[in-house]
């Protein structure tokens, strides 16, 4: 096949053309400016969300270890908004003074019980010293007559002469027990009788 | 040099390209802006392994292929007279030349304007248009040949 020999197409020059070129120039930097700036927001944005998330995570995760941190008789007492009693009997023990501030029953069985002690005079908790140095922190103690496996130490400064304490009492016990007080020796100081439904409101 | 006078020096080939190949002034300048605009980006990819014409009409033929996809060719061009040649001293020539040119389909304009305008040799206007050399060998034959046979049909 003989080859087709070229075609004359210069006079399709069209001649010089418009200025295209800084034009393409220009917008090709406006392009660049603004996928900057685009990806410089949703890198700032994306950060800030996962920040938040973070913080909220932690915060969730801190209040949910706050309300397993307390006690369960504590827990009761704060899910029955105060309590079920209308008295807030006070009870002699030896020197010191108990008063039960709030009852409240524990879901699944049992009662929680906020009790102030007053030592008038005593110290309810101690500095105990041991020879090598250490020292710990000792108070009176309230323990369930028939459930000692709960016993439950009054919180206090150590030298404070009173302080307060969450007893839990188990079901097993019913709503009429008795309760040992132990002094910061843990020496049974005596004990007294709770009896819920004489406290209860009516 | 800067990319912006390497650019310039073939402004007005791409240009040229674009209005014989499309028929109109107004597609052929945006087209051209926007094969400019690709290259500035596709400029950091440039390794030297082709000529800057040859990727540059690269660039240019997919900026084409992609306008074609979007209804470009769909519309017949007009005929306008800034388009009409004006170096030449035969009028009637360039007349003859510019219609027939245009009755040609849109490959035999782009293979016409690469070798025999713009001066590719046929490996490289291969290599532009992504085809093997012969089958770029035979399309440029025909398309040679359908040129003069419209340009003898027309002329009297």
């Amino acid at each position: 096949m003989r080859e087709e020999p070229p075609v004359d197409l210069t006079p399709l020059d069209p001649g010089a053309p418009p200025e295209l070129v800084r034009g393409a120039i220009q917008r090709f930097r406006w392009r660049v400016v603004l996928t900057t700036v685009a990806a410089i927001v949703v890198a700032a944005v994306g950060s800030a969300w996962i920040a938040v998330s973070i913080v909220h995570a932690r915060n969730a995760a801190d209040v949910n270890i706050g309300s397993k941190a307390l006690p369960a008789a504590q827990r009761a007492i704060v899910v029955s908004g105060g309590g079920v009693n209308c008295e807030t009997p006070t009870y002699r023990v030896a020197y010191a003074r108990v008063t039960l501030l709030q009852a409240a029953p524990i879901q699944g069985g049992g009662w929680a019980l906020h009790f102030v002690v007053d030592g008038r005079g005593h110290p309810v908790a101690v500095q105990r010293h041991i020879p090598d140095g250490e020292s710990f922190r000792r108070s009176m103690t309230l323990v369930p007559v028939g459930a000692e496996q709960t016993p439950s130490q009054v919180v206090a400064m150590s030298g404070a002469t009173w302080g307060e304490t969450y007893l839990t009492v188990p079901a097993s016990l019913g709503t009429h027990f008795d309760v040992q007080l132990l002094d910061t020796r843990l020496s049974v100081m005596g004990e007294f009788t709770v009896d819920i439904a004489a406290v209860s409101c009516h | 040099m800067e990319l912006e006078d390497v650019f310039r020096q073939h402004q007005r080939a791409v240009f040229a390209f674009f209005l014989r190949v499309v028929g109109n002034r107004s597609d052929a300048e945006e087209l051209t802006q926007e094969t400019f605009f690709r290259a500035c980006g596709a400029a950091l990819r440039y390794r030297g392994d082709a000529s800057i014409s040859t990727w540059l009409f690269g660039i240019a033929r997919h900026v084409l292929l992609e306008a074609s996809r979007h209804g470009l060719f769909d519309r017949t061009p007009p005929l306008e007279e800034d388009d009409l040649p004006a170096v030449h001293a035969d009028h009637d020539l360039r007349i003859d030349l510019e219609l027939a040119f245009r009755t040609l389909e849109v490959s035999d304009r782009e293979t016409l304007m690469l070798v025999d305008f713009l001066g590719f040799g046929p490996k490289e206007a291969a290599d532009v248009m992504g085809i093997d050399a012969h089958t770029f060998r035979m399309r440029l034959h025909r398309a040679r040949r359908r040129l003069r046979d419209r340009m003898e049909a027309s002329t009297p």
